[in-house]
């Protein structure tokens, strides 16, 4: 039997959060690890392919990914566009939110305070932070 | 319990390798089964250097845990892959995920 239909009789819940890790030599200059963004939407979009329920959550440094504002031709910000394919319908952002912020318009983002990624966190069977 | 490990820390926290030896000895000592190592990042250059090798094939041997390369990090790094190490791509982190009772994250 494939490994893909393995996964789906065995869905779990994901919470992975994307905030740019701890900035290291492959930070920035602004201190955002791209490459543990990378690393993590590559996994939720990994997960949501193999029939995984994904909860996908932005903070610090992974604001920008989905905020009206970042360069459209982002690789990032791009692929970040394809989650909808993947099964992850909604993205959510942890706090920080204003009423001005403007978020990107091809995703449905919605504000998550601190608490309720703390409910989340404890629901998840999978928690991962990048 | 059954518990697989994501790890991408970088080479040069040589003290936070040393802990995730420890945290693996840790657990096998108190009977559990570390099913995956995964490297991911700047992990995979980590763990194939001349000076973390030896003790992660000891440990290797110790736990029967397959010890995974991530396919996109050797690609970019341009590392050699020593054995017990092996390429794999996210789909094997994932069933890890999946299988395992704990997944234990080092960044």
């Amino acid at each position: 039997m494939p490994t893909g239909w393995c996964l789906l009789s065995n869905r779990k819940s994901w919470l992975i959060t994307l905030a740019g890790g701890t900035p290291i030599s492959t930070g920035d200059s602004d201190g955002v690890d791209r490459a543990a963004l990378q690393a993590g939407l590559d996994l939720a979009l990994a997960a949501g392919a193999f029939g995984q329920r994904v909860t996908l959550v932005f903070a610090g440094g992974g604001m920008d990914l989905v905020t009206h504002t970042t360069d459209a031709e982002d690789p990032l910000y791009r692929l970040l566009g394809s989650a909808p394919f993947y099964d992850i319908d909604s993205v959510y952002v942890l706090d920080g939110v204003t009423p001005q912020t403007a978020f990107r318009n091809d995703l449905h983002v919605t504000a998550m305070s601190h608490n309720e990624w703390l409910a989340a966190a404890g629901e998840a069977h999978v928690v991962i932070n990048y | 319990m059954e518990i697989s490990l994501i790890i991408r820390t970088p080479g040069t926290a040589l003290n936070q390798c040393e802990r995730i030896h420890d945290f693996i000895q840790s657990a096998v000592d108190q009977g559990h089964e570390i099913k995956q190592c995964f490297f991911q990042g700047a992990g995979v250059s980590a763990a194939v250097n001349d000076q973390t090798l030896p003790r992660w094939r000891q440990l290797a041997t110790l736990t029967g845990a397959e010890l995974l390369l991530c396919s996109q990090a050797v690609e970019a790094s341009a590392v050699s892959v020593p054995e017990p190490f092996v390429i794999a791509g996210l789909g094997a982190l994932v069933e890890a995920a999946v299988n395992a009772d704990r997944l234990v994250s080092f960044v």
